[in-house]
């Protein structure tokens, strides 16, 4: 690939972007969600805010392959993950965007501010959960469109006492 | 005025009552007769290897200090200045030649002797009693393959030895899934969790064969089609059992050779069979099992599992992940895979836990439906060799099993 060929991301055309892929999200579009990934792809969120730390020595939240993350939608799906009843409503904003292309993968960085609530609890006073993460992006062009290689999520709290997190982020 | 409850009758053989998990004052009882008078995990060895090592954490409400000496011994002590109440400690882990308390520099010893105050002119002769003013140390500490027990007011009336006496084959299987015996707590992970209901939930929760079909479907579906749990590990030789002194396992499964080999790569079984010898590795490699220590630690397939009361109705869940030493790379890396499918605060089954323990909270504020029920087996329940009651591994042999100590502790005067 020559350099003129290299995919590039505007910063306009990155926030279009996370700012859609929140939007499935928060409207329970987790079909087309999972459509955002590229055949090969990780979805990861690591228990550190160690940028070194090795998944394969380190216990992750989450560390899914595709494999795996569509087993996590269909146990979500499925009416039996009981964490999710009454289930979530989820609200991503997407802000401080930089992208930045590294050997023709495209690299989002950007903060996400999480809100999370679960309605119609019989205990009721559910907390609005809210979090604070770094997310990094890695995209690259299947077939034209753009395409997630990677989604790495890293709490602000990471490494302390987490409630619940049995939901997409 | 004191109220002095009937244990016997709070906690019966068959059921317990809802006021052992709302009661204030059981629960300082609780405090007072378990958690400052008993064997209460601290921490493994493997979490403070070198001199100057330490970790802080709770037994019971009491903030304490577990931490390696110059001389390599293990220290218990309270995370408590003695001069006006300031925690000397402020983190969870670290490497230090001693604690300063930064209100007014009282230094302490790894081992809790004061060693230093400022100003110290300051006091006149006779007014700073030095050798009895150090950190509060626990009356008792001593450890078992790695794994440190503390008691933190009174020497318990049974040795350290006896307490594991009914369990130790467990704890020797567990560190035997080394190939040199040994395990590494905490350094791949801590998953940290607390839910809104009492600590015993989580205690008789750990040990729940009875819940995992029900509860789990979703997560052991996944398990059976993806990580080599073997279809029908039901029908493996399962079984409940009370170990003795509140200690008791769930035995997931017992698998015939066949089976191991399907479980685990040959080149573990391999490398297992020429440090173990063959009987001893393949006997170890046939089990999956989750034993509880009681009262706050459960150990299971790939963590050290820390339950700490706070109140009645919260509990912190510290689940310590543990790694194989000297186990080749793909087999720590598949037991950390494994764990996190499992246990994470995002995972596919350790939330539904949560939110069944969450659930127990609200229900169990109906004081009016007053009893829990732990009856099922209780007539087939049978005695093996070494005296140990066991069932089935879905009965609840191993949730009736913490109330015999409990009772025992419990009843006023057992504790000196």
């Amino acid at each position: 690939m020559s350099a003129n060929n290299i995919e590039q991301m505007t910063r306009a055309e990155a926030e279009d972007f996370l700012f859609a892929e929140a939007c499935l999200l928060d409207q329970g579009e987790v079909a087309e969600w999972r459509k955002l990934f590229a055949a090969e792809a990780l979805y990861w969120l690591p228990y550190s805010r160690d940028v070194n730390v090795d998944p394969t020595k380190h216990v992750s939240i989450i560390y899914d392959d595709m494999e795996m993350l569509d087993e996590r939608i269909k146990r979500l799906q499925s009416g039996a993950c009981h964490a999710q009843i009454p289930g979530s409503r989820t609200q991503h904003s997407v802000n401080n965007v930089r992208v930045k292309t590294v050997g023709g993968v495209v690299i989002i960085d950007s903060y996400l501010t999480l809100h999370e609530y679960r309605a119609n609890r019989q205990d009721r006073f559910y907390p609005l959960q809210t979090m604070a993460a770094n997310c990094e992006h890695k995209l690259v062009k299947e077939a034209g469109e753009w395409k997630m290689c990677s989604k790495k999520v890293v709490l602000l709290n990471c490494d302390g006492e987490i409630y619940d997190l049995s939901f997409l982020i | 005025m004191t109220i002095e409850r009937d244990y016997d009758d709070l906690a019966q053989i068959d059921r317990t009552h809802v006021s052992l998990y709302k009661d204030q004052g059981v629960y300082s009882d609780e405090m007072e007769r378990i958690f400052y008078r008993s064997w209460i995990y601290v921490a493994h060895e493997s979490e403070i290897p070198n001199p100057g090592d330490y970790k802080t954490t709770f037994m019971g409400d009491v903030p304490v200090i577990v931490t390696r000496g110059q001389n390599n011994e293990v220290n218990v002590v309270i995370n408590r200045c003695t001069h006006r109440g300031v925690a000397v400690c402020p983190l969870e882990k670290g490497n230090t030649p001693s604690f300063v308390c930064q209100y007014h520099g009282w230094e302490y010893g790894l081992d809790g002797e004061l060693l230093a105050v400022a100003m110290p002119r300051g006091y006149n002769e006779g007014e700073l009693d030095v050798k009895n003013l150090g950190l509060v140390s626990a009356k008792k500490v001593e450890s078992y393959r790695g794994i440190i027990f503390a008691s933190l007011l009174s020497v318990p009336d049974i040795s350290l030895d006896e307490k594991l006496r009914g369990v130790k084959e467990y704890i020797d299987m567990y560190m035997d899934f080394s190939p040199v015996g040994e395990i590494i707590v905490g350094n791949s992970g801590v998953n940290k969790h607390y839910y809104h209901a009492n600590w015993k939930i989580q205690t008789e929760g750990s040990v729940e064969g009875y819940h995992a079909p029900v509860t789990h479907a979703t997560a052991f579906d996944i398990m059976i089609r993806k990580m080599g749990m073997p279809p029908n590990y039901q029908g493996y030789g399962t079984k409940g059992m009370d170990g003795g002194y509140g200690n008791n396992l769930l035995e997931v499964y017992s698998l015939p050779d066949e089976a191991v080999y399907k479980r685990w790569p040959a080149e573990y079984i391999d490398l297992m069979i020429e440090k173990h010898g063959k009987e001893r590795a393949m006997h170890v490699l046939r089990h999956r099992f989750n034993l509880v220590v009681f009262p706050n630690l459960a150990i299971l397939e790939y963590q050290f599992r820390v339950i700490r009361p706070m109140g009645t109705d919260k509990t912190e869940v510290r689940m310590y992940h543990t790694m194989l030493k000297d186990a080749p790379d793909d087999i720590n890396t598949r037991r950390v895979r494994e764990h996190e499918f499992f246990y994470s605060p995002a995972a596919f089954g350790g939330p539904d836990d949560y939110a069944m323990f969450d659930r127990a909270g609200q229900g169990m504020k109906a004081p009016m439906v007053p009893w829990i029920l732990f009856n099922r087996g209780i007539k087939s329940e049978k005695v093996d060799e070494h005296g140990r009651r066991y069932g089935g591994h879905t009965q609840e042999t191993q949730q009736r099993a913490p109330y015999f100590e409990y009772r025992r502790l419990m009843k006023v005067g057992s504790q000196s």
